[in-house]
């Protein structure tokens, strides 16, 4: 009986420790995903001929010649704290018809960077739109920074008639 | 008062002899488990990824292959069923990681569930159920919830798997 007892408390006392050695087991493993710095960068197409024509009344000064049709579209992806920015500039030997200047502006969509202030083409890159941080400007007809050139003129008198110019502007996305 | 000391201490012995061999054969039939898991998944995700080029966005949802994972179970437990639960390092919240069962494995048990895309939580869940031991058992991953709005950096997270007597 004492035996049969002792018996029946060692096994009482080993349930509870086997209780206690098997718990759960557990395996791990690692997913590791990166996202990798973005800039990528287009443009919709040429703009149209800028052409200085007559003006409506004579007398009166042409008015200057715009185009607004085309977009660059950009995606960005960025660190934390980071932003790029976009640069406009034309080659070095590239001119604007005499008497004119090229200007250009660009009107980003909401959270796709601040519009700089109008710049005047040079060889030298300019900001066209700053703060740009993480973004896919989409990649619609009219998605993107508006382009707004002006072919603005400073001097009527130094106009020549049959002046073409076709110059190539170059847009960089840059980091800052 | 001597022989009441040897007494004492036979009547210990006695006892200590009787739990051991009492615990021995019972932790034998209590069972065990042990789960291992072969293979993580990396994946850079860059411009390759973009839906269209300048002005898109990146695809938003990425898989692993079929058998990214292998899964064994050795137990000599009836039942068991396999909890799982992410445990970040470094994640973005705007991640979405899920997990499905591919593949059956082999082995004299069996495993069932888990064959749809299960979101993995920092809670633990119940994947899949199974009996005795089953090795191979192919697992499939996906990342969901991309796009340029997470910053670049390398995100990490673990999942963890906990196989539980049922």
């Amino acid at each position: 009986m004492k035996a049969l007892k002792k018996w029946l408390t060692g096994t009482v006392l080993a349930l509870g420790l086997a209780g206690l050695m098997f718990a759960a087991a557990t395996a791990t493993q690692t997913v590791t995903m990166q996202i990798a710095s973005i800039s990528v960068l287009a443009t919709t197409g040429n703009p149209a001929t800028l052409a200085v024509s007559a003006p409506g009344t004579a007398g009166a000064t042409p008015a200057n010649p715009t185009s607004n049709s085309t977009y660059a579209q950009y995606t960005s992806t960025v660190a934390a704290g980071i932003t790029r920015r976009l640069q406009a500039n034309w080659g070095a030997s590239d001119a604007a018809p005499a008497g004119c200047a090229l200007q250009l502006t660009a009107l980003p969509g909401s959270g796709q960077g601040t519009g700089a202030p109008q710049i005047t083409m040079t060889a030298t890159a300019q900001n066209i739109v700053t703060a740009i941080g993480s973004c896919a400007t989409g990649t619609t007809a009219t998605s993107g920074a508006q382009l707004t050139y002006v072919l603005a003129i400073n001097s009527m008198t130094s106009l020549v008639a049959g002046d073409n110019h076709t110059v190539t502007i170059t847009l960089t996305l840059t980091d800052n | 008062m001597i022989v009441s000391r040897q007494n004492f201490a036979r009547r210990v012995g006695r006892v200590t002899v009787l739990f051991l061999t009492g615990a021995f054969i019972l932790l034998n039939f209590a069972g065990a488990a042990n789960i291992t898991i072969t293979g993580t998944w990396s994946r850079v995700i860059g411009s390759g990824d973009l839906t269209g080029g300048a002005g898109s966005n990146l695809t938003a949802t990425y898989a692993s292959a079929t058998n990214q994972v292998l899964m064994g179970v050795t137990t000599t437990l009836t039942n068991w069923r396999v909890d799982i639960r992410r445990i970040d390092t470094n994640w973005h919240a705007n991640f979405v990681l899920s997990i499905r069962r591919t593949g059956t494995g082999s082995g004299t048990g069996t495993v069932s569930g888990g064959t749809n895309y299960i979101t993995i939580t920092t809670t633990s869940q119940t994947f899949v159920t199974g009996s005795g031991n089953r090795s191979g058992i192919q697992l499939q991953e996906q990342l969901g919830g991309v796009s340029v709005s997470i910053p670049v950096n390398t995100y990490t997270t673990t999942i963890q798997y906990t196989v539980v007597d049922t």
